[in-house]
């Protein structure tokens, strides 16, 4: 009963449309396709561009999600104790969160640009300039732009977690002679476990969305380091290969969800280990 | 609160306060930016995207950010409040569509997600990875069937069709799903004992116990949907019908001279929100602490 | 156990919902004729009569007697359609033409048109989606290949009513994709050279721009600047002669087959200096005017004798050179160019109209954008410029409002060039051609070496090749 309302709008909104999407990857025209089993697929996998656009995605989760979760649990933690301007200060954590894409944009290609702010302060300590966006450090831009843009997000959710820990617990730590370490590891991130879960999934899905970013920096044929997923995808939807791109879809999603389903079973053993 | 100690607690304010500061910078100079002619952002940022021929002796030709305008002027705002007098109806296309979906997915959600936590029935977890692989569904997939069920509905054109999907989404359901999971059985069983029904479970107890997670939902769900630019708009061809979100942010890159002014203009009330929210925000934790 | 028979209750409903809808959908065999009008500025209504169905061989004169609403989009609003419309719809009081557009300013170009692709291809992959379209700026070969435009060869064939020697079969013929017509050019512009015959001839260098490929031409420019220090033979960005250089020598860098790219070569290398070279001689020269020859876009007859006239009087129209493996013949780029939605329920109609915005019915005064396909409207443009004997050049233009004679000898020889162009220049231009033109930008400046620069075209390219 409570999930009633839920699952008729979700079912209609987004299951059918999920389900038809994926029944796609296995035909073999957007209209009147007949069924072609895995022959999407096997073009799939024999496409380099695909290759390479998931291991950059792979590469590129790998390294800023761990280290946008870990900033972001850290600076959750500091602001969350007693400071000065505290107020201000988690203000102006969640700030990058409202800026538009295009100002950012705008910024970013003044800042990374090829005659641009970061090649003129090279210029002047005497170095190279360096084409940012087209060199294997291009996905060092990416991940500084994605965590900037997160790390409010992430800090969010994490104080609302912290503030769902009952403070005997730390009290019940205390008196058992825990120290600020000890308190950290057995009571504050083992509590935060299910939003940890929660912030790892945000954390990834968000991942995709530096691709407008990027899109509008580097265009849709960028330097083949940050050539993501997405541009797979989206280059897949404008030449209108809805077959690949769907087939493309659904074996990112599978990947993903063999992940959470190995972390929802840590999870589940988790909560029956604390009940 | 028994030891507080002042010199470790300033260290740690300006420490943040300096990486607080930095982060700053890019809403700063699009600030400040805003403020030039749009002359001077021509003369400022001409080289960027361009190769400067070497033998013209264009060798260390650089860009540089620039913070402070050479003097003030309100020419960017001006000419974007003239040429488009679309600005308030816009606004208001972006608070009809948002607040409905944020009012009704929170609602939809906590309903939801209380039964994902807390009741048991078979293939729970199941369907709560449903929730999440849609999720994770990159949005040109599903365009085209959305499409389709859109059409079917004869929502086309309407705001409707931007309004139910965000209505249904499944973000506030797995988040609160996640926060009350938090919450010990024990509170619930003990509830139960004392005759409590569900409906009295939901409404007395976890409710109040997830109101830090309701609190970041709403605020998330806010910067979400006002910020939306690609998913379903395309439903929306109507210029009248549009939001913020596809004028203000949507500024092509090379359109500078009112860029600035345009993003200044989209993230003012976004702030000014936020400012207001933030003391509601911070007072929701502290209420629902639970005091043991 | 109540919630959960709710939720498979609520899961059969909604799938069964849209099960049903789905298959209303497809088996409409036979449509009432109704009186259906969409909501206005929906991209995605299909409202319409099927009459007598398209494609099934033996196409009547379509049923204009029944009402029907034709759904025609395009991205830029256009007075020429707007026009049209008004026109047909006097003629055709059954029949509604409805125009969508965008509406958008010259900050939000790259946005609304990108908002505007996605939105055409959802409804056309959708198998709604407009009757007809401006292909211009759309994706037009993946139409075709997905098969969501209608072939309107067939329709032309199969149709008494429509003269093929009344058009431009060259144009039409350029226009096809393999053996199908499915985007129709209305109007075209002529892709060639300017050049002064005089001094070209003084200068003694042969130059037989019938057969010439890029190669041969930068040949004939190295000869001909050596003639003359102070004339560069071309002007042209060095950036963009590379790129041309390439497509001649496609099969030399690009194995398609095997998805390989091959830049990081001595070829490309030795093309990148040869142009280069170009450029340090003085063949080449951007933007200069003082050159032999100058790359053109003809947009009507009287842009013609306008453009000859800018660069000098005794100026001629070349044909542009075309790449190594190409057949010989000029350059056209189409414009207003139409197609036909094959999920189209009132393609008789549709087709129809376009046949009407092709006629002698749509009024084409010689200065207006796009050479009509029509051979009598081309034909009435002529012989409007030669009675009026005189034109005004732009007055913002190069020649200051300057009114000069018409030359009725260089207006003859338009035809045989019209005549001529077989090759369609695609309106989006190719991506590999785009990198290349973009990245050597930076060599040619001195910005970067040239290995870094082929690297990059590389690395780009192989993307493409691979996806």
């Amino acid at each position: 009963m409570f999930l009633a309302p839920s699952l008729i709008g979700f079912a209609m909104f987004y299951l059918i449309p999920f389900a038809m999407g994926i029944y796609e990857s296995f035909t073999d025209n957007a209209i009147g396709g007949t069924f072609v089993g895995l022959d999407n697929y096997k073009e799939l996998l024999a496409s380099g561009s695909f290759r390479k656009a998931a291991s950059n995605m792979f590469l590129f989760t790998g390294i800023s999600v761990p280290l946008l979760i870990a900033l972001s649990l850290f600076l959750a933690i500091l602001l969350n104790r007693p400071l000065f301007l505290r107020n201000w200060l988690r203000t102006a954590f969640i700030l990058p969160l409202v800026v538009p894409v295009a100002s950012i944009v705008m910024i970013w290609q003044i800042f990374f640009d090829w005659n641009g702010t970061l090649n003129a302060w090279l210029h002047h300590y005497g170095m190279a300039r360096v084409d940012w966006l087209q060199s294997d450090g291009s996905m060092g831009v990416l991940v500084v732009m994605y965590i900037w843009k997160n790390i409010g997000y992430n800090m969010i959710l994490f104080l609302a977690g912290l503030q769902t820990i009952p403070q005997d617990y730390y009290e019940t730590a205390r008196i058992e002679g825990a120290g600020r370490v000890r308190q950290l590891f057995h009571v504050t991130l083992v509590y935060l476990t299910p939003t940890m879960f929660f912030v790892l999934l945000i954390s990834i899905i968000n991942s995709f969305k530096v691709f407008r970013e990027t899109y509008l920096l580097a265009g849709d044929y960028p330097y083949d380091r940050i050539y993501m997923m997405q541009h797979f995808m989206n280059n897949m939807f404008f030449s209108l290969d809805i077959q690949k791109l769907t087939a493309a879809a659904t074996l990112m999603v599978g990947c993903i969800v063999i992940v959470v389903t190995g972390l929802l079973r840590v999870e589940r053993r988790f909560r029956e280990f604390m009940e | 609160m028994k030891k507080l100690n002042v010199l470790p607690m300033i260290a740690l304010t300006i420490m943040l306060g300096a990486v607080a500061a930095a982060m700053l910078i890019p809403i700063l100079l699009t600030f400040t930016n805003s403020l030039m002619t749009e002359q001077e952002i021509g003369r400022n940022y001409d080289l960027i995207g361009q190769m400067t021929d070497v033998a013209a002796g264009g060798k260390d030709a650089f860009v540089n950010l620039k913070i402070l305008p050479d003097w003030l002027s309100l020419e960017q705002y001006t000419q974007l409040l003239i040429f488009s007098p679309k600005y308030l109806r816009m606004f208001w296309n972006s608070a009809a569509m948002v607040v409905p979906i944020i009012a009704g997915q929170t609602v939809i959600a906590a309903l939801a997600s209380y039964a994902l936590a807390k009741l048991r029935f078979w293939g729970r977890d199941k369907l709560f990875m449903l929730y999440i692989m849609t999720m994770l569904m990159p949005f040109q997939v599903t365009l085209v069937p959305n499409y389709l069920v859109v059409d079917k509905l004869g929502l086309m054109n309407h705001e409707a069709a931007i309004i139910l999907p965000g209505i249904f989404g499944a973000f506030g359901v797995f988040m609160l799903r996640q926060f009350m999971a938090h919450i010990p059985n024990a509170y619930t069983e003990a509830a139960k004992i004392d005759g409590a029904g569900q409906w009295t479970i939901f409404s007395r107890i976890i409710i109040p116990m997830v109101k830090p997670g309701l609190a970041a939902l709403i605020v998330l769900l806010f910067v979400d949907y006002w910020n939306m630019i690609e998913q379903p708009l395309i439903f929306l061809q109507d210029s009248a019908k549009q939001p913020l979100s596809l004028y203000l942010a949507q500024i092509d890159k090379e359109a500078r001279g009112i860029g600035f002014a345009a993003s200044v203009l989209y993230m003012t009330p976004l702030v000014l929100l936020f400012l207001y929210a933030e003391s509601y925000f911070i007072e929701g934790i502290q209420l629902s602490g639970i005091k043991g | 156990m109540k919630k959960i028979t709710y939720a498979i209750l609520s899961f059969t409903l909604v799938f069964g919902l849209v099960a049903c809808s789905n298959s209303s959908n497809e088996g409409n065999g036979q449509q009432t004729p109704s009186n259906q009008t969409g909501s206005s500025g929906d991209i995605g209504t299909n409202s319409g009569v099927e009459t007598g169905t398209a494609g099934t061989g033996g196409t009547k004169s379509p049923d204009l007697d029944a009402k029907a609403t034709v759904v025609f989009s395009t991205f830029w609003p256009d007075d020429r359609f707007k026009e049209a419309k008004k026109k047909y719809e006097a003629l055709h009081p059954n029949i509604e033409i409805k125009l969508q557009n965008v509406e958008t300013d010259n900050s939000h170009l790259e946005a609304e048109l990108e908002k505007y692709t996605t939105a055409t291809n959802t409804a056309m992959l959708a198998g709604k989606g407009p009757d007809m379209l401006e292909l211009d700026l759309l994706p037009t070969d993946s139409y075709v290949k997905h098969d969501l435009l209608a072939d309107m060869g067939e329709m032309m064939d199969q149709d008494s009513t429509f003269k093929k020697e009344d058009y431009f079969s060259n144009i039409l013929d350029g226009a096809r994709v393999g053996k199908g017509l499915y985007a129709m050019p209305l109007s075209f512009f002529l892709m060639g050279f300017t050049g002064d015959e005089k001094a070209i001839a003084n200068s003694g260098v042969k130059v037989n721009d019938k057969t010439w490929t890029w190669n041969d031409f930068a040949q004939t420019a190295k000869d001909l600047a050596k003639t003359d220090g102070n004339t560069a033979a071309f002007s042209y960005p060095a950036n963009y002669m590379l790129s041309e250089m390439v497509k001649d020598n496609y099969p030399l860098f690009i194995d398609k087959a095997n998805g390989k790219a091959n830049f990081e070569s001595a070829s490309f290398s030795g093309l990148m200096q040869q142009v280069k070279g170009m450029v340090d001689d003085g063949v080449i020269v951007e933007g200069g005017r003082n050159s032999y020859f100058q790359s053109t876009q003809i947009n009507s007859p009287w842009d013609y004798l306008v453009s000859l006239r800018e660069n000098g009087e005794n100026t001629k129209l070349f044909t542009k050179p075309h790449a190594q493996d190409t057949a010989e013949g000029g350059y056209f780029r189409s414009y207003r160019t139409i197609g036909l939605n094959a999920n189209s329920k009132v393609k008789n109609q549709a087709w129809d109209f376009i046949k009407f915005m092709m006629s002698e019915e749509i009024e084409t005064p010689p200065e207006s954008a796009g050479i009509p396909i029509n051979k009598n409207n081309f034909a009435k443009q002529i012989a409007e410029l030669k009675k009026e004997g005189t034109v005004k050049a732009y007055v913002e233009g190069p020649l200051q409002g300057l009114e000069f004679k018409v030359d009725e000898a260089k207006l003859g020889e338009l035809e045989s060039f019209v005549q001529g162009a077989v090759h369609a220049v695609a309106y989006q231009s190719d991506k590999i051609g785009e990198i290349i033109s973009e990245e050597s930008q930076a060599y040619f400046s001195g910005q970067k070496s040239a290995e870094a620069v082929a690297k990059l075209i590389q690395n780009k390219v192989t993307t493409i090749l691979n996806e």
